[in-house]
């Protein structure tokens, strides 16, 4: 365990002083917004897993990036309001937004809780595109400022960016772990294996799946309050239930049973399919493609394949060594 | 006065009459069996104290407090921890982590204690590991090699997977155990086992409701029995008293195949 744990520990400060000293080698601005966007969606992925664990298919996450997006957006170009200010404000504010929707929607289970987080993205969506004066309407959200800080200009400056969302997703991921091994995600885990014993020895189901559901948006909204100020436009069509199907893709892909699965669906599933210079529709078909592979023969996803080869090897041996095919398989 | 008591507790699934205005009493410290026939309604009796499904009438007393509208959760917070026919413990977590879970009411930190790693938690959790490794040696599970507490339950054999059931029931520091047909599947040289177990539970002072098919366990254990047919209660007394009872005979014959 404490072996494990500082082999853990070594792996991420090798992984965080290689990710803070990439940008002084690779100064390519395609490059550091592909990495910009594949740590976005690690942020995505890492946070919806629980949810996914719990069997809460969710299917919100995209309308709690739009709501810090939208949110961080108002705030800065309408009341003046900071960045940095702005920045954390929008993930309170999609957190107070999970409330409010979390009550009525985490009754529901299963297919009920994606349909009724399928009407939710929905209403949000139709609300951008509605109510042209406050969000800009169908058109999108134009003239969104690019921050500031200390005399640093990140308008045009990848690498300003670049490390402003490696410290976000640094900060997101040492949260998340740091509860990864506490008794909070094994009952997390335990709802997700046998709910009405969890419930029986004392868990309230709703009040875990509700810290959930709200951690994750406040999170998710301060990406979307990044994403709004990387980009300087969002438009309601950036947050549609297709975005929230593909954080799906990101989680079932890589694999929920441990906390690198996501991560390593979200560098597979953004990184690489870029640059097999995919273009909407090759991507569509890719996650498309892989969701129905997983879940025919990978059910523990793109982590769980060292395992299953491991798995065959032994069985191979066994089989081999029975002397097959003249004789009986051992099972 | 009574430890638990229904009254006129009734639950009517559509047109059926699951339980039909019942009158259960489980004193203080005492082994109550709960027998009967398939379909009898023993599991909804369960469900209905536990608070897994609304009772159509009547009443659930513990300790004096009207228990009949709460959720399960805080059934258990009062002390009434149930196991269940199947999915009696989580598959794919360790064996010790399954009796952790069981101590969820006893764990004195929350969400932001976790969270930040405060000294609390740290305290709490390792009191907490410390009396699962207590308890999974105290139903004499894998006293052999404990190297296999790390071993996920989902590997266990069919009477250790009863014997985690109840180190998780046990762990949650219930005052009433409702067990749900703790002895089926089990091998035959494990039910004498499994029977000390209950006993010694029940010697420390935890009362115990009982569901159970094979009789001869429920009479060699129960101090009391009630026997239910079709969501009545038919009978009740002592094991000697309802053993010859015509009424109770009669409804094990009508259905053919339960008496052991």
């Amino acid at each position: 365990m404490t072996k494990g744990t500082t082999r853990n520990l070594s792996a991420v400060i090798a992984g965080g002083i290689f990710l803070l000293a990439l940008p002084l080698f690779l100064k390519s601005p395609y490059f550091l917004h592909m990495l910009i966007m594949t740590m976005l969606a690690i942020i995505y992925a890492v946070t919806l897993r629980p949810l996914v664990i719990t069997g809460q298919l969710s299917l919100a996450h995209a309308a709690f990036v739009g709501i810090g997006a939208y949110a961080s957006a108002l705030l800065v170009t309408r009341l003046g309001i900071s960045f940095w200010l702005a920045l954390p404000m929008s993930g309170l504010i999609a957190a107070l937004i999970a409330v409010i929707i979390g009550f009525p929607a985490l009754r529901a289970k299963g297919l009920f809780f994606a349909i009724v987080t399928f009407g939710f993205t929905e209403v949000a969506r139709y609300t951008y595109m509605g109510v042209t004066s406050l969000f800009g309407g169908p058109a999108g959200f134009r003239g969104i400022t690019p921050p500031v800080l200390a005399g640093i200009q990140f308008g045009g400056n990848k690498v300003a960016y670049y490390y402003l969302m490696a410290f976000l997703l640094t900060i997101t991921l040492l949260a998340w772990y740091s509860l990864e091994k506490s008794r909070f995600m094994l009952t997390v885990r335990a709802i997700g294996k046998a709910e009405n014993l969890a419930e029986a020895v004392g868990v309230n189901l709703t009040k875990y799946k509700m810290v959930t559901f709200v951690f994750a948006a406040f999170f998710t909204g301060i990406a979307g309050s990044f994403y709004a100020h990387y980009n300087l436009y969002i438009a309601p069509i950036n947050f549609s239930v297709w975005q929230s199907i593909a954080f799906l893709t990101l989680v079932v892909v890589g694999g929920k049973e441990r906390f690198i699965g996501p991560i390593v669906g979200a560098i597979f599933l953004t990184f690489i399919p870029e640059f097999l210079h995919g273009t909407g529709y090759f991507q569509a078909m890719l996650y498309g493609g892989l969701m129905v592979l997983t879940v025919l023969f990978m059910p523990n996803g793109l982590i769980g394949i060292p395992g299953q080869i491991a798995a065959l090897t032994s069985r191979l041996r066994k089989v081999r060594k029975a002397g097959w095919p003249f004789s009986k398989p051992a099972s | 006065m009574a430890f638990l008591e229904t009254s006129k507790l009734t639950k009517r699934f559509a047109g059926l009459l699951a339980v039909n205005h019942l009158d259960l009493t489980v004193n203080d410290g005492e082994v109550l069996g709960l027998i009967g026939p398939n379909g009898a309604g023993k599991t909804t009796v369960f469900n209905l104290i536990a608070g897994t499904i609304p009772a159509t009438g009547g009443k659930v007393i513990f300790r004096g407090e009207d228990i009949s509208r709460l959720p399960p959760y805080q059934v258990a917070r009062r002390g009434i921890i149930r196991t269940f026919q199947l999915n009696t413990v989580f598959p794919d977590l360790s064996v010790t982590e399954n009796v952790v879970l069981g101590s969820h009411l006893q764990a004195r930190t929350g969400f932001w204690g976790e969270l930040f790693k405060m000294p609390a938690t740290r305290r709490s959790d390792r009191e907490i590991a410390g009396r699962a490794e207590q308890l999974v040696a105290s139903v004499g599970l894998l006293r052999q090699d404990m190297d296999k507490r790390q071993a996920l339950a989902s590997n266990l054999s069919y009477g250790q997977v009863k014997a985690l059931t109840l180190a998780i029931a046990l762990a949650a520091d219930p005052k009433l155990l409702l067990l749900d047909e703790p002895m089926t599947g089990v091998g035959v040289r494990d039910v004498p086992r499994l029977l000390n177990l209950i006993r010694e539970i029940n010697g420390r002072g935890i009362a115990i409701l009982l569901i159970e098919h094979n009789m001869k366990a429920a009479f060699e254990v129960c101090h009391r029995i009630v026997v239910m047919n079709h969501g009545d209660k038919i009978a009740e007394g002592t094991p000697a008293e309802v053993k010859d009872n015509p009424d109770v005979i009669e409804a094990y014959l009508t259905k053919d195949g339960h008496g052991a």
